[in-house]
């Protein structure tokens, strides 16, 4: 019973983690959530601070962000195949989602602001640590 | 293609042994959990691995590790003894 709520639990940190990312970056970049900038800041903070929290209890505290990002020498061979499995899952999605704004950009003639290229890079990162959470 | 699954004595022969999974997996390399993992038969080890569990058990791989599932070690002993 603990297991399958701790499961749930983890599953839900991962959707919020996802989600909050989204909303923080599509909200900075479209402007649109909020009327004032002080409402946008404040949107914002809330979604950062909701990041934060999934972030520190769904990949750091279960030790998922730590696993995904070991050397290769440190792992064992059961532990470099579930690394190998989260790792091409991660590059399949990434890839998709790179490709997809790329498109996005080129379409709408448009440049990426920093919001949105740094919540790529945290993307990247956590990536391998959601498909090991979801699969646990 | 579908891997298929290998059975073992691990935990027994670790039991009978007094060892602890931390032990075991200290004297072939990898982390405890691992084990946990190959005693659940959840995780098929490579060959190299299967010979390193062996050698610690100082018995042949084919007694340690099976494609079928495998009888109870005293069944076993008692037809070899008779």
């Amino acid at each position: 019973m603990s297991l399958f709520n701790s499961s749930i639990r983890l599953k839900t940190g991962i959707v919020l983690n996802l989600l909050s990312l989204a909303f923080l970056v599509l909200s900075w970049s479209t402007n649109s959530y909020t009327k004032t900038k002080l409402g946008l800041i404040i949107t914002c903070l809330f979604a950062l601070l909701v990041l934060l929290y999934t972030y520190y209890y769904s990949f750091w505290q279960t030790g998922l962000w730590k696993f995904t990002h070991k050397i290769v020498p440190k792992l064992d061979e059961r532990e470099y195949a579930v690394n190998n499995r989260a790792l091409r899952f991660a590059y399949s999605v990434f890839t998709i989602v790179v490709l997809a704004l790329l498109m996005y950009y080129a379409l709408t003639k448009t440049l990426p602001h920093m919001v949105p290229v740094a919540g790529l890079i945290y993307f990247a990162h956590i990536l391998p640590a959601v498909y090991l959470g979801w699969k646990r | 293609m579908e891997a298929r699954k290998i059975y073992n004595r691990i935990a027994v022969l670790r039991q009978e042994r007094g060892m602890s999974r931390k032990d075991l997996a200290d004297k072939i390399g990898v982390n405890f959990q691992t084990v946990g993992y190959l005693e659940r038969e959840e995780y098929n080890p490579s060959l190299d691995l299967a010979f390193r569990i062996a050698d610690v058990f100082n018995l042949p791989v084919d007694f340690v590790f099976s494609t079928k599932p495998l009888r109870p070690m005293s069944e076993e002993m008692m037809e070899r003894g008779n």
